[in-house]
C-alpha cells in the first residue's frame, strides 16, 4: 500500500471530523457573528461525556449520543448566559473575542481541575480492518466517515428543506428582516446554537475515537484547523465549511509525504493565515464579504 | 530577614519587574494601540532565547555536549539584553508586515495566535535551533563572575533585583514617553477610530507597526531578564496561556493606563500565578495550576462585564494653561489653512475627471466630472442613492476609483493613499460621527495637528522638552477654535460623551486643526438641531470669508441655496447639472431628479 | 360602532397613528404625528430628507421607542408590542434596503414571508404572489443576491404579501430604481395591491409619482405634517415644490410658466 494512498485515507478521516466541527462552528459564527474560541473545549467536554458514559456501561453509539447532547446543552448555556449577555450590552469585537477566550480558559482548565490532566481513551474494538481502495480503515474510522456523511446530509436537508433551517439561514443574513417576518430570532439563534452544539459534540466524540487517547486540551488544539476549514469555506457557509474541511484534512495528512509529521498542523495554520490575509470572505462566499464591510 | 524570606521576597520582586515590563509592552500594543496581540508570549520567548544563546557561548551538540543551538556566543553584559530587544523588534517587524493588515480585530487576533503556535512547533522540532523541546539550560547569570559573587548567594540575588529595577524604570520611561507624547495621542486616536485618523493624515499602518515593534522589543527584554534569572528556557516556558495572563493583567489594571498595567502585573501574573506557587499545594497534582487558569479566565470575563475600563481607567488628559515664552515655535494662524499663493480665487483647486465606481457590477457612480473652485463653497446635491458620498470617498481616497482621475492642485492624486491626500491638505469629514471617543474634546483637536513635534518615535523619546513648546502653541490654537465655536466649557470632556450636535462641531474643528486647503464636508448638519445647524452654517460662511475652499454634500437645499457659490447636482450616479445656483434654478432636470427620480 | 365620524369606522380596520412622538433619545424626531390609512387606500408620506419619514416607519414597526401617542391596527393598540408580534398581527413591512434574504432563493424568501402561517396556506399564497408578480415565477430557484434591482423590489414586496398583511408599509420602494421601473412598481403593483383591500402606507422621497398613485398624502417637514389632503389637491398646490426645493423651485416654476406662455 502506498504512503500517498494511506495518507489520503487518514486525510478523509481527519476531513470527516473537521467537517462536522467546521459546519457547527460556521453556523455559530454565521448566525451570531461571534468567533467562539471555547468551541474546541466544548468538543473536549463532549468527548469526556462520552467517556464517562462508556465507563457507566453504555455502548459506544449511546455514548456518542450522550457526547453530542452534552455539546449541545453546553453550547446553548454558554451563549444564553455568557455571550448573549455581553452582546446585548453592545460588546465590541475585541471585547467579544476576549470573552470567548476567557470562556475557553474556564472550560478547559475547569475540566483539568475536575477530570485531572491524564490521558483517557474511549474503548474501541480494534482488530478488524477494512481495505477501501488503497487505504485501510478500522471499524470506528469507517464509522466516523459514515457519521460525517450522515451529519452533512442531515444538516443539508435541515437547512435546505425545513422551515427552521431556512429561518436560521434567514436570520444569519438579515436578522432585522427576519424579525419583521415574525420570526422569534432569539429562539432561532438558540436553535442554531443547539444544532451547532450537537455537531460540536459529535465532532468531539469522533476526534476522541480517532485519536487513541485524549486529554482536556485535545479539543483546544484541534480548534485552529476547524477555524481554518470554516474560514476557508467562508464564514456562515455550511457547504463551504465542508469543502474547507476536505481541503484542510487532505492537505494536512498528504503533506506528511513531503514534510515531517510534526509539521502537518502547520499546513493547516499556514492555510488559515493565507486565507485570512488574502481572501477573508472564504472561497465560496459573498455574504461574508458584506459582513466584513459592515463591521 | 532570614535568608529564606529574603530569597522569597527578592524572587517575587524579580518576577514583578519582569511582568511589569511585559505588561507595559502589551499595554502599549493592546491598551493604547488596540492591537489584539495573541502572539505576545512569542516575543518574550525570542528575547529569552537570544539572550541565552548569546551568553552560553558556542553550541555544544551531543554527544560531546548536551545542547545544540544557533548563534552561540559569549557577549559581555548587557549586550545579550540589547540584542534580545533587537531580535524582538525584528521579529515584530516581520510578523507585523504579514499580520497587521486591515482585518477584523478577531481575524487579526487569529493570525497572530497562529504565528505563535507555528513558532512553538518550529522551535520544538528544529532541535538545532534552540535545542528543541529540552530547551536551553545552565545559562550563566550575568556579571556574577565579574562581581566575584556566587550566583546562589543572596547578595547576588539582590544585585539582580537591582538590574531588573533599572531596566524596569527604563522600560517605563520609554512607554511613558510614548504614551504621553503626540505619538501616543495618535495611537489612541487610531485605536478609537482608524478611518477618522487616516482622514486626518495619520499613517495608521506605520503607527500600528511602531507600537507593535516597540512592544515586541520590550517583551523580548522581559524574556531576556527572565532567562538570566531562571537560567533555563524551553517551549514549556512560553505556553500560549501566558499571553492571556498578560491580557488579564492589562484588562484588570486598566487598558491604556501605564500605572494600571503595573498594578495589573502585580495582581495577575505575580500575586496570582507566581506567588501562589509558593503556597502548599492541595488536591491532586496540577489542581492548583488549573484552578489558577480558571480564575484568570473568570477575571477577564468579570472585568469585561462589570469594569471594562479596569481598576485604573485610562486617564483623561488635560492641558495646562500655556506658559508664556515657553514656545520658540510660531503657531500657524488660527484657523490654520493656507490658500497657496499659486491658487488664485476661482481657479480649479480640485478636478474630478470621469470618476466611476462599480460594486460587483452595480454602478454607484457612473460618470462624475467637475471642478472645485478655490476660495468657494461648492455644494454637491442630489436625491438618495445619487452617489454623492461615494464621490466624496473617491476624492478623499477612502474609496478606490474604478476609472477616472482626481486632480488636486494640478497634480493627479488618484493613486495616493487617503492619509497622503490628507497630508496635502485634502481633509474630509464623515456623515456618521467619527470622533475619537476616549479622547477629550481638546485632545480630539490637538491630535489633528499635522507633522507635530513628537509624533514620531525619536521625537517622543526626546520627551516633553522636545515637543512641549509646539504643543502648547497648538493647544492655544485649539482653544481659540473652541472659543470661536463656543465649545470652551466642554474642552475636557470625553468626546464620546457629547451630544450628536456637539460631535459634529468637534469634527469640523478637528478638520480645521489639520490645516486643510480643501475641506470635504459630508452632510455637516445631519442630525443636528436647527439652532446648531444655523450656527454651523454661519461658521462655514465665516471660514469661506477667511479664504477656505469647501466641497459640501448637503440635503437641506435651503442651506445649499444660502451657502454655496456653485452647485453640482448628481442623480443615479451621474452629474446631471453643474454651475452656479442661478443657472440651476431654471434647470428642469434638477426638479425632475428630485421629484421624479 | 358608536363613532361620530364616518371616517373612523374604516380607519379602525386599517392603520391609525395618533399624536406619535418618537426619536432616538435627545430631541424627538417625530413631534406629534397623526395619520390614518383605511383598507384599500394608498396613503403617501413624502418629504425631504431628514423629515422623519424613516423614523415614522420605525415607530410603526416597533424598532424605535414611541414616547407618547398610540399606534393601532384594526383598532387594537400595538404601541407597546414587539416587532415580531406586530407582524403577526397583520403588519407587513418592506424596508428601503436589505429587503430580501440575500442568501436564500426567491421561493425560500417567499416562504419566509409566511413564516407564521401553516405550511399549506403558505404554498397557496406563494402561488398568489407569483400570479401577482408573474416575472418572479421563472426565477423561483434563483438566489436573491443575483436578482436585478426591480426583481429584488418585487420580491421584497411579494415576501411581505405572503403573510397577507392588512397594513403594508413601503419604505421608499423606488429609491434605487429607474424612473420607468418606479412608475411600473407604483402605478401597476402598489395600486393594484391596495385594490385588493390592503391598507398601504407609502413613504417616498420622490414626491410626484407617489402623489399620482396615492389617495391621500402627507407632506412631512421637520417631523411634523406640513401639508395633508387628497393627493390630487396636494399635487396641485404651489407650495409643495417649495417644500422640496426651497426657494429654487419657485424660480423653476416661474420659468416653466413662461415656457408655457411662449408655446
Amino acid at each position: 500500500m502506498s504512503i500517498v494512498g494511506s495518507s489520503i485515507g487518514f486525510g478523509l478521516i481527519t476531513a470527516s471530523i473537521l467537517a462536522i466541527a467546521a459546519v457547527g462552528f460556521t453556523l455559530q459564527f454565521g448566525v451570531t457573528n461571534i468567533l467562539n474560541l471555547a468551541y474546541g473545549d466544548i468538543m473536549t467536554a463532549a468527548a469526556f461525556a462520552a467517556y464517562f458514559a462508556t465507563k457507566g456501561g453504555a455502548p459506544l453509539w449511546l455514548a456518542a449520543v450522550a457526547g453530542s447532547l452534552a455539546g449541545a446543552v453546553l453550547s446553548v448555556l454558554l451563549n444564553r448566559f455568557v455571550y448573549s449577555w455581553f452582546a446585548r450590552r453592545g460588546a465590541k469585537l475585541f471585547a467579544m473575542i476576549m470573552v470567548t477566550l476567557g470562556a475557553s480558559l474556564v472550560v478547559q482548565n475547569g475540566m483539568t481541575a475536575v477530570f485531572g490532566p491524564d490521558f483517557v481513551s474511549l474503548p474501541t474494538s480494534a482488530g478488524t480492518t477494512y481495505q477501501v481502495g488503497p487505504a485501510i480503515f478500522t471499524g470506528p474510522q469507517l464509522a466516523i466517515v459514515a457519521l460525517a456523511l450522515l451529519a452533512m446530509a442531515g444538516v443539508h436537508s435541515l437547512l435546505r428543506y425545513t422551515r427552521l433551517g431556512q429561518a436560521m439561514r434567514a436570520t444569519a443574513t438579515n436578522p432585522d428582516l427576519a424579525r419583521s417576518c415574525g420570526m422569534a430570532t432569539n429562539r432561532i439563534i438558540d436553535a442554531a446554537w443547539l444544532l451547532s452544539g450537537l455537531l460540536c459534540g459529535l465532532a468531539g466524540v469522533a476526534l476522541a475515537l480517532n485519536l487513541s487517547t485524549f486529554t482536556t486540551g485535545t479539543g483546544g488544539t484541534f480548534l485552529i484547523p476547524v477555524i481554518a476549514a470554516a474560514v476557508l469555506g467562508g464564514i456562515g457557509q455550511p457547504y463551504g465549511a465542508m469543502l474547507g474541511a476536505l481541503v484542510i484534512g487532505l492537505a494536512t495528512e498528504v503533506s506528511v509525504t513531503v514534510v515531517s509529521p510534526s509539521y502537518k498542523t502547520v499546513v493547516a495554520f499556514a492555510i488559515l493565515i493565507v486565507v485570512l490575509l488574502f481572501r477573508p470572505q472564504g472561497i465560496l462566499s459573498e455574504v461574508a464579504m458584506a459582513k466584513e464591510i459592515a463591521t | 530577614m532570614s535568608s529564606a524570606v529574603q530569597l522569597y521576597v527578592s524572587t517575587l520582586l524579580i518576577y514583578l519587574g519582569v511582568d511589569i515590563i511585559a505588561a507595559l509592552a502589551l499595554n502599549l500594543q493592546f491598551g493604547v494601540a488596540g492591537i489584539v496581540n495573541f502572539s505576545f508570549i512569542l516575543f518574550q520567548a525570542v528575547g529569552a532565547y537570544v539572550a541565552a544563546v548569546l551568553t552560553l557561548g558556542p553550541s555544544t551538540p551531543p554527544p560531546a555536549g548536551f545542547q545544540d543551538y544557533v548563534l552561540g556566543a559569549t557577549l559581555p553584559y548587557p549586550l545579550p539584553l540589547i540584542a534580545a530587544a533587537g531580535a524582538g523588534g525584528l521579529l515584530s517587524l516581520a510578523i507585523g508586515v504579514v499580520g497587521l493588515r486591515r482585518l477584523r480585530t478577531d481575524y487579526q487576533a487569529m493570525v497572530l495566535l497562529v504565528f505563535s503556535l507555528i513558532a512553538t512547533i518550529v522551535v520544538t522540532n528544529e532541535t538545532g535551533l534552540f535545542n528543541g523541546s529540552n530547551g536551553l539550560s545552565l545559562v550563566p547569570k550575568p556579571l556574577a563572575d565579574v562581581l566575584g559573587l556566587s550566583p546562589y548567594d543572596i547578595g547576588y540575588q539582590w544585585f539582580f533585583v537591582g538590574i531588573v529595577a533599572v531596566v524596569c524604570v527604563m522600560a517605563y520611561g520609554v512607554v511613558h514617553a510614548i504614551t504621553s507624547s503626540p505619538l501616543g495621542r495618535n495611537l489612541r486616536a487610531m485605536r478609537d477610530n482608524e478611518h477618522a485618523a487616516t482622514a486626518l493624515g495619520k499613517d495608521v499602518t506605520r503607527l500600528r507597526m511602531l507600537a507593535f515593534v516597540v512592544g515586541g522589543a520590550l517583551a523580548a527584554v522581559s524574556g531576556a531578564l527572565l532567562v538570566e534569572f531562571i537560567s533555563a528556557w524551553s517551549p514549556g516556558s512560553w505556553f500560549l496561556p501566558e499571553t492571556f495572563s498578560f491580557f488579564a493583567a492589562v484588562i484588570v489594571g486598566g487598558a491604556g493606563n501605564n500605572f494600571g498595567a503595573i498594578v495589573g502585573a502585580l495582581l495577575v501574573p505575580v500575586a496570582f500565578l507566581e506567588a501562589t506557587s509558593f503556597i502548599p499545594t492541595f488536591g491532586r497534582a496540577g489542581l492548583v495550576e488549573s484552578l489558577k487558569w480558571v480564575a484568570v479566565g473568570l477575571l477577564i470575563m468579570i472585568f469585561l462585564a462589570f469594569w471594562p475600563r479596569g481598576i485604573f481607567p485610562e486617564r483623561r488628559r488635560r492641558f495646562r494653561a500655556s506658559r508664556t515664552g515657553a514656545a520658540s515655535y510660531t503657531p500657524a494662524p488660527s484657523p490654520c489653512f493656507v490658500r497657496g499663493t499659486d491658487q488664485p480665487v476661482d481657479s480649479a483647486l480640485l478636478e474630478a475627471r470621469s470618476l466611476r465606481r462599480e460594486y460587483g457590477g452595480v454602478h454607484a457612480v457612473e460618470e462624475a466630472s467637475f471642478t472645485v473652485p478655490t476660495g468657494r463653497i461648492t455644494g454637491l446635491i442630489g436625491p438618495n442613492g445619487a452617489g454623492k458620498t461615494t464621490v466624496l470617498g473617491m476624492l478623499a481616497g477612502a474609496v478606490a476609483v474604478s476609472a477616472g482621475d482626481v486632480l488636486y492642485q494640478g497634480a493627479v492624486i488618484t493613486r495616493l493613499a487617503p492619509h497622503q491626500r490628507a497630508q496635502r491638505g485634502l481633509i474630509r469629514t464623515f456623515q456618521q460621527s467619527s470622533e475619537f471617543t476616549n479622547l477629550s474634546v481638546l485632545e480630539n483637536l490637538v491630535v489633528a495637528v499635522p507633522r507635530a513635534r513628537g509624533d514620531g518615535l525619536a521625537g517622543a523619546l526626546l520627551t516633553k522638552r522636545y515637543w512641549r513648546g509646539q504643543q502648547e502653541a497648538e493647544v492655544d490654537r485649539a482653544r481659540a477654535l473652541l472659543e470661536r465655536f463656543a465649545m470652551t466649557p466642554q474642552q475636557d470632556e470625553l468626546a464620546g460623551s457629547l451630544s450628536g450636535g456637539q460631535r459634529r462641531l468637534v469634527e469640523i474643528m478637528r478638520a480645521l486643526m489639520a490645516c486643510p486647503q480643501l475641506l470635504l464636508l459630508d452632510e455637516p448638519m445631519a442630525g443636528v438641531n436647527p439652532t446648531l445647524a444655523r450656527r454651523i452654517e454661519e461658521h462655514l460662511a465665516d471660514l469661506r470669508a477667511d479664504g477656505l475652499t469647501m466641497l459640501m454634500v448637503e440635503h437641506e437645499l435651503g442651506v445649499v441655496d444660502r451657502l454655496c457659490d456653485a452647485v453640482i447636482v448628481m442623480a443615479r450616479g451621474r452629474v446631471i447639472a453643474h454651475g452656479p445656483m442661478s443657472t440651476l434654478r431654471v434647470n428642469q432636470d434638477v426638479l425632475d431628479a428630485y421629484l421624479i427620480g | 360602532m358608536p363613532t361620530s365620524s364616518g371616517n373612523a369606522g374604516p380607519a379602525a380596520q386599517g392603520l391609525e397613528v395618533a399624536d406619535v412622538v418618537a426619536g432616538y433619545g435627545g430631541a424627538p424626531v417625530l413631534k406629534g404625528l397623526s395619520l390614518t390609512v383605511s383598507p384599500g387606500q394608498v396613503v403617501a408620506v413624502v418629504g425631504p430628507n431628514g423629515a422623519g419619514k424613516s423614523t415614522l416607519m420605525r415607530a410603526i414597526t416597533g424598532t424605535v421607542r414611541i414616547s407618547s401617542g398610540i399606534v393601532t391596527i384594526g383598532g387594537v393598540d400595538i404601541t407597546k408590542w414587539s416587532s415580531e408580534r406586530r407582524s403577526r398581527h397583520g403588519l407587513g413591512y418592506v424596508p428601503q434596503s436589505r429587503d430580501v434574504f440575500d442568501s436564500l432563493t426567491v421561493q425560500e424568501n417567499l416562504s419566509m414571508g409566511g413564516y407564521m402561517l401553516p405550511k399549506r396556506e403558505v404554498d397557496d399564497r406563494i402561488t398568489n404572489v407569483f400570479s401577482l408578480f408573474p416575472s418572479l415565477l421563472p426565477l423561483r430557484t434563483r438566489v436573491a443576491s443575483k436578482l436585478s434591482g426591480g426583481e429584488r423590489k418585487l420580491l421584497g414586496i411579494g415576501r411581505a404579501l405572503v403573510a397577507t398583511p392588512t397594513v403594508l408599509l413601503l419604505d421608499e420602494p423606488t429609491a434605487s430604481l429607474s424612473p420607468e421601473l418606479s412608475k411600473v412598481i407604483l402605478t401597476e403593483h402598489v395600486r393594484r395591491l391596495a385594490d385588493t383591500g390592503v391598507a398601504v402606507l407609502l413613504v417616498e422621497q420622490k414626491a410626484l409619482q407617489a402623489l399620482e398613485v396615492s389617495d391621500w398624502a402627507h407632506v412631512l417637514v421637520g417631523g411634523e405634517t406640513r401639508i395633508s389632503g387628497p393627493s390630487g389637491e396636494v399635487l396641485a398646490r404651489r407650495d409643495i415644490r417649495e417644500v422640496f426645493l426651497g426657494a429654487a423651485a419657485l424660480a423653476i416654476e416661474a420659468s416653466t410658466a413662461e415656457d408655457g406662455k411662449r408655446s
